[in-house]
């Protein structure tokens, strides 16, 4: 069942119709709010609150086949809303241990080295100004189309494209200079 | 030759319509400058493709919290006068609005009285309930007080 189905459903009262929709969505939704605000306890509340704002709009919905970005827009705006409040991104290191299995063709070592990468990634993208940082990723983690990402932000397509080049620069400066790109 | 490094993270991200790839595509063949940034860029983009964030099970969902706070809540909720009001928050507007008829109404003795000798205390014959009121409504609103409370 689409999402645009789902939340007419959602509108009518249908609970099942939105736990569907949570359990559908609240994983890319916690990954982008993680990315955004570095800190998996404070991702986690505004998920909730996101959800819960997705319930109190749904009578307003109109979304024809752009729930994805509507959503992302809501859950971004309450991200914004945060980070402005906290004036200063504070990046929690996220403890990603208990998820994490080492490939099959990777040693213990090679993981580490691996998860090390990952965190210093972590960080310049936690570095990134909000704007860019948001579309960074929509786009990469979330796999928002440029089109998608300019919904949900806001913006045109021209804008998306270059917020994320200038953070694609920003990153290759960043990571250069740790030795994570040759 | 123009380069096309404005294009290339558009490139690498599948972001452009078949004419502009094809364009993009030819000049790389030929240009080594713009063909290094490419592989550059490419690399940054599989870095980053590295470091999503981890994925949660569905033990770990936070619909329990959300229906809580969306269809619990409606569950728990009046719909009145165009805004939610809670049945604790119906019990307490009911308990102040006893509280401050029993002050502005005249009390009744009998009443008072016998509310002062079940509680104990001496407000019944105090000046909160006048000696001439009218016991029905004191009563009525005290009980109505009462059963706010105890929602």
């Amino acid at each position: 069942m689409d999402d645009d189905t789902l939340m007419a459903r959602t509108a009518k009262g249908e609970e099942a119709a939105f736990r569907f929709l949570v359990q559908r969505w609240e994983q890319g939704v916690l990954a982008f709010l993680i990315h955004m605000l570095g800190s998996v306890e404070e991702a986690e509340d505004l998920v909730q609150d996101t959800f819960v704002q997705v319930f109190g709009k749904a009578g307003k919905y109109e979304g024809q086949g752009a729930f994805k970005s509507w959503l992302f827009r809501i859950a971004g705006n309450l991200a914004r809303s945060r980070l402005r409040r906290r004036k200063v991104l504070r990046w929690v290191q996220f403890d990603t241990s208990e998820h994490d299995v080492p490939g099959a063709d990777k040693g213990p070592l090679d993981h580490l080295e691996q998860k090390e990468t990952e965190s210093r990634v972590r960080q310049a993208v936690a570095a990134l100004p909000t704007r860019q940082r948001q579309a960074l990723v929509l786009h990469r983690f979330q796999g928002l189309k440029y089109k998608e990402v300019a919904a949900a932000m806001e913006t045109t397509v021209p804008g998306v494209e270059s917020l994320i080049q200038r953070a694609m620069a920003a990153l290759r400066s960043d990571l250069a200079g740790k030795g994570e790109l040759s | 030759m123009k380069h096309v490094t404005k294009k290339l993270q558009a490139f690498v991200a599948g972001e452009l319509s078949g004419a502009e790839r094809q364009m993009v595509s030819d000049h790389l063949g030929q240009c080594p400058a713009c063909a290094a940034q490419e592989v550059e860029t490419r690399q940054l983009w599989d870095l980053l493709g590295e470091a999503t964030a981890p994925s949660f099970d569905q033990s770990d969902s936070a619909w329990p919290e959300i229906q809580a706070r969306t269809f619990g809540r409606q569950e728990g909720t009046l719909l009145y006068g165009g805004g939610l009001w809670s049945k604790a928050g119906i019990a307490g507007a009911a308990l102040a609005a006893g509280l401050a008829l029993a002050i502005l109404l005249p009390g009744n003795g009998a009443a008072d009285k016998a509310l002062a000798d079940e509680s104990g205390a001496s407000w019944g014959s105090s000046f909160w309930l006048d000696e001439q009121s009218d016991a029905g409504l004191s009563e009525m609103w005290l009980a109505l007080a009462d059963e706010g409370s105890d929602s």
